[in-house]
């Protein structure tokens, strides 16, 4: 959810959704677990990947998000807004509604 | 060989080793050396274990599984053989008819013996290199690779000794 999030400002590449993602406190998201992340949306269609040539560096792969990526990020946005907003009714009140 | 190349090359392999297309390893091994050289990471900490991660991308926990091709020239090596033992002891018997038999099977069990060598040893080559980059010890290498290689040719010994019995009775 949260590099689909990432996404939405844009075509991006591993290391910068990274970065992006720390740079909001959300310190922790190892290469190894977000590059087969991005892979498995590629694979299912919620990214696309294109390689564009890095700045004297290596290239870099950059992610897109398609219709159903878009889509998606919504779906689960909303999810997760649902999900905190009965987990604080449960902190506050005590019971679930 | 530097931490980051060594680290690379057991990647690879073990790509390679789980039959992961070319085109793919070069871009996996890409996005690896971009990510590191940007983020000034420890190649270790960023992604773990090469073999463990390459197993994540490959999608597959099929370590010691054999491939479908070692697979299928086992059982046409298997095939092959039971045709030919029984083609040749007939023939050797008087029965001209079953030469033609004899001499296709035999063929083809050579043929699928040798498939079979250069699918294991493909197998066992590769898992050397990973050994080798290990650092774990030659001898295992040795010792293995000479047992894979021995074993589809007992094949042959088998048919030679049908050929003997049915020639001797």
């Amino acid at each position: 959810m949260l590099a689909l999030r990432a996404l939405r400002n844009g075509p991006s590449y591993g290391y910068a959704i990274g970065a992006a993602l720390a740079g909001h406190g959300l310190q922790g998201v190892k290469a190894s677990t977000l590059y087969p992340l991005l892979a498995r949306q590629e694979a299912a269609g919620l990214v696309t990947a294109e390689w564009r040539p890095g700045g004297g560096g290596p290239g870099r792969k950059y992610f897109t998000l398609t219709p159903a990526g878009e889509a998606e990020a919504e779906r689960l946005i909303h999810e997760w807004r649902r999900f905190v907003a009965t987990a604080e009714t449960y902190m506050t009140d005590g019971r679930t509604r | 060989m530097t931490t980051t190349e060594r680290w690379i090359a057991l990647f690879s392999t073990e790509l390679e080793r789980r039959d992961v297309p070319d085109e793919r390893i070069r871009e996996e091994v890409a996005t690896v050396r971009a990510h590191v050289e940007e983020a000034s990471d420890d190649i270790d900490a960023a992604f773990g274990d090469p073999i463990v991660y390459a197993g994540v991308l490959a999608g597959a926990s099929d370590d010691d599984t054999p491939s479908r091709g070692t697979v299928l020239s086992l059982f046409i090596a298997i095939a092959f053989f039971i045709v030919f033992a029984i083609s040749v002891v007939r023939w050797l018997d008087g029965d001209d008819g079953n030469a033609p038999w004899a001499i296709l099977s035999g063929a083809g069990l050579l043929a699928a013996v040798a498939a079979l060598s250069v699918s294991l040893t493909r197998r066992a080559v590769s898992t050397a290199l990973r050994d080798a980059l290990s650092r774990r010890t030659e001898a295992q290498w040795r010792l293995s690779a000479t047992v894979l290689l021995l074993v589809p040719w007992t094949f042959i010994a088998f048919a030679a000794l049908v050929v003997a019995v049915a020639a001797a009775v």
